[in-house]
């Protein structure tokens, strides 16, 4: 729990010095606006699911977690999977220059080759788990996260997911 | 597609086809495959050949059955109107009502012509309401709330059908449409009809630069009227208008209220139930469910229902405007997909995803449906599909991957496919006029 904190930390302040830098400044402002939400979102899902800080980040694992893990976890509008390999690119390219990553080209590399398939499995609705169907059916409809709209649409969830019709 | 028109395919199915393709590629190579002279006429119309065709149909008196809407696009389009009348009047009794109503809104929305677009509205007016009133575990309700129930499914057809011709004319509108709508705002009581028509004028008049701030405010003071509970699909429609108009801000107002509107009448446990479009006689076998059980049961058939009407009119929506906000109609339509799992929303998505280039991920998940599908009536179904999807203008490369699979077709899946091909391809390659 503690060394998960730790990376919490580490990242915030790699993104403090990130947002200084010439590679935010030349991110689209459409990136700009999810630029945090990537790059904390992956950290963490580098750690919890590999055990990996920002500055050991492999390769494999990292497409691995955007490839597979964050169509099945992200709740989010397209727009935000679009942004995730410009961003990373750029924050790989900067700590790669702060000497925090090793061999940043390859990451790179990799991140834009993995551009499409990142945005297509995101797209993909049978990729996405039971908890983000329903806060993306809160979202799709532009309804607020709250706990009664929650509630109306687990229940949504339920019965049209219960056996009650026999097959015709 | 040469294959299909090669195999031992019925004439009708090789006429419809060829009219399909007709409008899909605008080409006269096809002509000489049609047989039947109402559906040459009818693709040498789309060609606008139209002396040709006229030539062609001016001393047939009789039409068979098959070719009724093939018939009616051709008089409409040489300006018979004497002819088309007579028609209509044929197609009501040998298909009744409803289905007449249907053929001549297709025709509408394909020709542009005015002239049968009053007979349209004029035969909608008049269906009898209780087409749509399934037996339900409930009481008949007393007559007041029938009248109020008749009431809002006339309206709701006539406010649907003028909205859906007017967002799939938008850009060579109908010439009487507008004054037509204005009409009926004033002979409808409810608010949630009034929404449609105030919804779909903001598109027209944007999309000629005019201003529409009245008819806006407006739309924010319905959402406070209790008439937005009869149902969602209105609000699905006046949802659709007010995103291909660009006005967000309203049109979130509105889809924000339809999944609460969605569940609301189950918490009714009364009159409201009625609004249920479906048949649902007889889904029980066993004699005596639970009351909850029945109760449960028909709420989630008229959800599901109430999704396939959304289905509908975001299809519409994507074949008026292209790529526009598309990825908001792609949002809505994988949760319709992962609620009902039906495959009128697969289709939906591909046609999302199609239009913002992503051939490969519409070609994978097709293919792994096809995979998984073990029934035949569902397969069926799928093929059926296919038929919209391949007239899809933005399909490109799909339609190879389309023509593959109808090589392993059954002849029965051939004739959905091409039925569905020719119908749709009507509503989607519309004559400019």
């Amino acid at each position: 729990m503690n060394e998960s904190r730790e990376i919490v930390r580490e990242v915030r302040s790699l993104y403090k010095r990130f947002v200084r830098s010439k590679y935010y400044r030349s991110l689209d402002k459409r990136h700009k606006e999810f630029a945090k939400d990537v790059i904390e979102l992956t950290a963490e899902f580098m750690y919890d699911y590999f055990l990996q800080s920002p500055n050991n980040w492999v390769k494999r694992d990292l497409i691995d977690c955007l490839v597979n893990i964050f169509p099945r976890k992200v709740s989010e509008h397209l727009i935000f999977f679009e942004s995730v390999v410009p961003v990373l690119i750029n924050f790989v390219k900067f700590l790669g220059e702060d000497g925090k990553i090793r061999r940043a080209d390859r990451i790179v590399a990799a991140l834009r080759k993995s551009e499409h398939l990142i945005i297509k499995n995101a797209k993909d609705p049978d990729r996405w788990g039971m908890a983000k169907t329903i806060l993306m059916t809160l979202m799709a409809f532009e309804m607020e996260i709250s706990d009664e709209n929650l509630r109306l649409t687990a229940y949504l969830w339920n019965l049209l997911q219960s056996r009650l019709i026999p097959e015709v | 597609m040469a294959s299909l028109l090669d195999e031992q395919l019925p004439r009708l199915y090789r006429d419809k086809l060829s009219v399909g393709l007709t409008r899909i590629y605008n080409t006269d190579k096809y002509l000489d495959i049609i047989t039947d002279k109402f559906f040459l006429a009818e693709a040498l119309c789309h060609l606008k050949r139209l002396g040709e065709a006229e030539q062609l149909i001016k001393r047939r008196r009789t039409v068979g059955r098959e070719a009724y809407r093939s018939a009616l696009i051709s008089y409409a389009l040489l300006n018979r109107t004497d002819k088309a009348n007579r028609l209509i009047d044929e197609m009501c009794t040998n298909l009744g009502r409803s289905r007449a109503i249907d053929e001549i809104f297709y025709v509408v929305i394909y020709s542009g012509v005015d002239n049968l677009l009053r007979p349209l509205i004029k035969l909608t007016e008049g269906i009898e309401s209780n087409t749509f009133l399934p037996v339900t575990s409930h009481e008949k309700p007393p007559r007041s709330i029938l009248n109020i129930l008749d009431r809002f499914i006339k309206d709701y057809l006539t406010a649907h059908t003028l909205s859906t011709i007017i967002l799939l004319r938008i850009n060579s509108p109908l010439q009487s449409i507008i004054e037509l709508v204005k009409n009926e705002i004033k002979k409808t009581p409810l608010a949630v009809i009034k929404a449609v028509y105030y919804s779909t004028l903001i598109l027209y008049l944007k999309s000629r630069g005019k201003e529409v701030e009245y008819y806006k405010n407006e739309l924010k003071e319905f959402l406070k009227d209790k008439s937005i509970l009869f149902g969602s699909p209105p609000l699905m429609i006046t949802f659709i208008n007010l995103l291909a108009a660009d006005e967000l801000d309203v049109a979130y107002k509105y889809l924000q209220q339809i999944l609460p509107v969605l569940i609301f009448p189950s918490k009714l446990h009364g009159y409201l139930d009625y609004l249920s479009p479906p048949q649902v006689k007889n889904i029980f076998y066993a004699e005596k469910a639970s009351e909850k059980l029945v109760e449960l049961a028909l709420e989630k058939r008229r959800v599901i229902e109430n999704f396939l009407a959304f289905a509908f009119d975001l299809e519409n929506y994507m074949i008026s405007q292209g790529q526009k906000h598309v990825w908001k109609i792609e949002e809505i339509a994988a949760i319709g997909y992962l609620l009902t799992r039906d495959i009128k929303f697969l289709q939906l998505l591909v046609m999302a995803w199609v239009r913002q280039g992503f051939h490969d991920l519409a070609e994978e998940v097709l293919g792994d449906a096809l995979m998984s599908i073990q029934d035949k009536n569902v397969r069926y179904d799928f093929i059926q599909i296919l038929g919209i999807i391949y007239a899809d203008p933005y399909s490109g490369k799909l339609r190879g991957f389309i023509e593959n699979i109808l090589q392993r077709a059954t002849m029965r899946e051939k004739k959905a496919f091409i039925d569905t091909m020719y119908v749709d391809t009507a509503r989607i390659y519309r004559i400019q006029l």
